[in-house]
This record gives C-alpha cells, sequence and structure tokens, in this order.
C-alpha cells in the first residue's frame, strides 16, 4: 500500500488568463492537508483535476495507488467529494437524494448515513433548498462519510459559513477524521481552518506550489523578523520567505528562526509567523513595499 | 447505466409527474375541442411524437439549471456511462409520452367524445422513427451545451422554418429548388425502397437506421462529453 493518498506529477492545466504550472504534490496517507492560498490560485482547478471534472494537459495524478483516469470508477467509488455548494437537486428531500446517490458506492451504509444525519441534526424529509448554508454541508458530509471513503476531497468546505457554524463543522469533521484516520484533502482561504484540523499545508498561488509542509514545522520554525532594513538585509537568502518594507523599518518572512536570529543577532524582534501572516507575505509574492 | 436511470427518476420524478399529468390534459383537450374529425391517425402520431421527443428536455434542463452535471460526473461511474444513461432515459421519457397521449386518446374514445382513430400498420415504425431522429440530433447538443444548447437547436430549426417559409412566399417555390428536390427525392427514394422491399422488411431497415442514427449520436455524444469541463 502505497503511502500517499494522492501522489500529482508534472500536473498542467492552461485557461485563457490563468495555467497551474507543473504541479507536484504529495497528500500523505491518514492525515488531513491543507490546499491554501489566495482566490484565483488554482486550488479549485487543482481539486477538479484530481476528480477529473476538468481535463488535464500535462501530468498525472495518482490517487489512493491508482491512476485517476484509468481507474477513475474505482478511484471515485473510494472518495467523498465536497463541493462549496454541493450541487444536489433543490427540490429533492434530503431522504432522496441520498437514496439516490448511495447505490453507486459498494460500501454505502444507510445505517451510517442515519447514525450521521442523527448526529447532524438533518431534517431528512426536508428538501435541499429549505436548508441553510452550513446545513448543506453537513448533508454532504454525512453522504460522503456514509459510504466510508478513504479520501475526503473538500473544496472551500467551510466558505461562507458563519463562525459557529464553520467551528461546529470542522470540530465534526475533527472528531470523524481522528477516529478513522483517513484521508483529507481541503482547500481554504480561512487561515483558521487549517490551525484547527491540518497536519499537513500546501500553499499554492498564481498556479504553482509554493511549499508544502507539516504543519508544526510551519509553526515551530517559521517567524517574522522585524529590524531595519540593513539588519534585514544580513538574513541570508535561503532562510527569507518574503520580505516587506515598511516606513520605520522592515519585515522578513523566514523559514527558520533558529537561523535568522543568528545571523541578525539581538538587534532584531523575531516571533513566530501566524498562519495569516504567512499568508500576507506568500500572497505578495515574497515582496512588497508598504507606502508611508 | 441502470443506477444512473434509477438516480434520474429518483431526482426526477416529481417533475415528470407532473408532465405527463399536463401532456395527458393536453392530449385529451385537444382532440375533445376538435371533433371535426379532420384530425387523422397519421397526423396525430406524427404530432405526439414530434412533441414527445422534446420531454427528455426536462433531464438535461433541470440537471442544467441545477448545475447538477458535477453530481453526476463525481459519482464512481465513466462518462460514456452518463451518456448511454441519457439516451436510454430520453427513449424512456419520450415513449412514456407517447403512451400517455395514446391512453387519453383511448379515454376520449370510451367516453364517446371521440371514435377511436384506426391505428395504422406503420404506427410502430413512425414513432420511434421520428423520436430516434429528433434525440439523434439534438441530445449532443443538450449534453454538450446544456440547455443553452438545446434551446439553440430549436431556435435554429424554427428560423430554419421561418426562413423557408418566408423565401417560398416571396419568391415562390423556385426559390429553394434544391431544398424542395431534396426533400421530393428522399421521400420518392423511401417510397421506392418501401415498394420494393415491402412494409415488413422496409420497417426493419428503417428501424435499423435509427439505431445506427442513434449509436452513432451516442457516440458523438460521448466523444464530446468525455471533453466537456464542470
Amino acid at each position: 500500500m502505497t503511502d500517499q493518498a494522492i501522489c500529482v506529477r508534472g500536473l498542467c492545466k492552461r485557461y485563457r488568463g490563468f495555467a497551474l504550472k507543473n504541479v507536484d504534490l504529495d497528500v500523505p496517507r491518514g492525515y488531513v492537508t491543507g490546499l491554501i492560498g489566495p482566490n484565483g490560485a488554482g486550488k479549485t482547478t487543482l481539486i477538479k483535476l484530481i476528480m477529473n471534472l476538468v481535463r488535464r494537459d500535462a501530468g498525472s495524478i495518482s490517487v489512493l495507488g491508482l491512476d485517476n483516469l484509468t481507474d477513475e470508477v474505482a478511484v471515485k467509488s473510494r472518495i467523498g467529494f465536497i463541493y462549496d455548494e454541493p450541487p444536489f437537486y433543490p427540490d429533492v428531500s434530503l431522504a432522496d437524494s441520498a437514496r439516490a446517490v448511495g447505490p453507486f458506492y459498494p460500501n454505502w451504509s444507510d445505517r451510517r448515513f442515519a447514525e450521521l444525519a442523527g448526529r447532524f441534526g438533518l431534517p431528512l424529509r426536508k428538501r435541499f433548498k429549505a436548508l441553510s448554508h452550513g446545513m448543506k454541508m453537513k448533508f454532504a458530509l454525512a453522504v460522503a462519510l456514509s459510504h466510508d471513503a478513504e479520501l475526503l476531497l473538500m473544496d472551500e468546505p467551510t466558505a461562507g459559513l458563519d463562525l459557529t457554524f464553520r467551528r461546529e463543522l470542522l470540530n465534526e469533521l475533527g472528531a470523524i477524521l481522528q477516529d478513522e484516520r483517513k484521508s483529507v484533502l481541503f482547500s481554504t482561504h480561512i487561515t483558521a481552518d487549517l490551525e484547527r484540523i491540518a497536519d499537513y499545508v500546501t500553499f499554492i498561488r498564481d498556479g504553482a506550489i509554493v511549499f508544502s509542509l507539516p504543519k508544526d514545522e510551519l509553526r515551530e520554525r517559521w517567524g517574522v523578523v522585524r529590524a531595519d532594513r540593513t539588519t534585514i538585509g544580513r538574513l541570508p537568502a535561503a532562510i527569507v520567505r518574503g520580505r516587506r518594507e515598511r516606513p520605520h523599518g522592515a519585515e522578513a518572512l523566514v523559514a527558520d528562526m533558529t537561523a535568522a536570529r543568528e545571523a541578525v543577532g539581538p538587534g532584531a524582534v523575531i516571533d513566530r509567523a501566524s498562519f495569516d501572516e504567512v499568508m500576507v507575505f506568500m500572497t505578495r509574492g515574497g515582496e512588497h513595499v508598504e507606502a508611508a | 447505466m441502470w443506477k444512473l436511470l434509477r438516480k434520474d427518476l429518483i431526482l426526477n420524478w416529481r417533475t415528470l409527474g407532473l408532465t405527463y399529468c399536463l401532456w395527458s390534459a393536453l392530449w385529451l383537450g385537444g382532440p375533445a375541442i376538435d371533433t371535426s374529425g379532420s384530425l387523422t391517425f397519421g397526423m396525430w402520431s406524427g404530432m405526439v411524437s414530434v412533441a414527445c421527443s422534446f420531454l427528455p428536455i426536462i433531464l438535461i434542463g433541470r440537471e442544467d439549471k441545477f448545475k447538477a452535471w458535477a453530481l453526476a460526473c463525481s459519482l464512481p461511474v465513466t462518462r460514456d456511462a452518463i451518456v448511454r444513461s441519457r439516451y436510454v432515459g430520453g427513449w424512456l421519457v419520450a415513449l412514456s409520452g407517447v403512451a400517455v397521449a395514446a391512453a387519453a386518446m383511448g379515454a376520449l374514445s370510451l367516453a364517446g367524445v371521440r371514435p377511436l382513430l384506426p391505428p395504422t400498420p406503420m404506427l410502430p415504425v413512425v414513432v420511434p422513427t421520428v423520436i430516434g431522429i429528433i434525440l439523434a440530433l439534438m441530445l449532443p447538443l443538450g449534453l454538450r451545451f446544456g440547455i443553452t444548447g438545446l434551446i439553440g437547436f430549436l431556435v435554429a430549426t424554427q428560423l430554419l422554418g421561418v426562413v423557408l417559409l418566408l423565401a417560398s412566399a416571396l419568391f415562390g417555390s423556385s426559390a429553394i429548388p434544391l431544398i424542395e428536390s431534396a426533400v421530393k427525392n428522399t421521400a420518392g427514394a423511401v417510397g421506392t425502397l418501401h415498394r420494393t422491399l415491402g412494409s415488413v422488411a422496409f420497417s426493419v431497415v428503417l428501424l435499423a437506421a435509427v439505431a445506427a442514427l442513434n449509436t452513432a449520436s451516442c457516440g458523438l455524444s460521448a466523444w464530446i462529453f468525455r471533453r466537456r469541463e464542470f
């Protein structure tokens, strides 16, 4: 059995005005990987390519050890896929929607679905359109988990949810994942989601993977150095991931706080980088100057 | 494929049921109002076949409207299976429409509103031929462009008819000699074939041609649908 739930190599997809460029990505089995990046970075395109909802121009995608095109049916029967806007018929009840979808999956369990529906408080007789966005996402999650999917692919599952619902959904997801050791790839642009459930973080920008790291490494080793421009200039280029010039000094995002401390000495302030700071530094392509 | 048909039935049965109710009202109402007896069986079956051929728009239209193609394409089925199910489902929906219309005609007859029109021997051939031709032309557009493609198909055929009628009215039949001669030649060839082969063999050939057309159309649709992105 391969250790990777998803293995992407040399993946390319070109649209007018946007291209996914030579993407390599490994999603480890049994862990939650958060795919983060600004809007239009290529997160949804990457997930759709894995699901073969869009056609790739080049490269290969292996899912749970199988090619996602030649073994499409086998692959999809082991994936639970959740869209940001679940595409269920709005005028059909939840029970009927589940009844329509369930038989496609060899491991579908009505009992499991009923159990999850009860746990999430889903009104099965109500039509899909009568649900709030949060409840729609919970329904999609219940369907995805009822066929014992080994891999969950979620495209912006928390987008548009209020804080309470988002936390509730992530708590439910976290609890289930902890019990069952499923592999998850979820895209988001909400950094708090990563803090809560991700084990690995992959950052994508302008159609290219910028980094893919264990969350703990990011949290413990990455930092923000605040000092004057000369001191910031002494940082080794190899550890600098982004730089920001301010009217009275400069800041740099570094991938190794220990090396940064040795390079700049006591004249600089070095704090751990929050996910928000990583996002801000990385989103701007690493360099930007703030006006006075 | 059967799972896909079952899925479509579960997700669309209310709309289909309502449509068939309206459909039966239409076929009950029309001939009941027109009691002049001018509606021949040939005209009736032609009208029913053409009208029923467009009923599968319901399935494609709803899927398109709710952006539910992505749901079907994320299920563990191949895109080819989705296309095949659309063709089989389209035929089932259209033939059910014919059955509803026939039941309405039978009901009118039993109620004494209108005498039962005598069915012609060619009925089992005419109905599937008309349905088969329309579905074969329509479904590739529907599967590629969704409801927009279907509306485009309808508008284009309507416009073609309007243009031909206008041309014919303004310039006489000589304005469209090519089309006129093509139609006449085709009708002549079909008539000759019918006379030469006899009714049974002709029916078999015609149905085989419709089946071949639908198979080719299904192949084209599968090729198109494999390239569609959601």
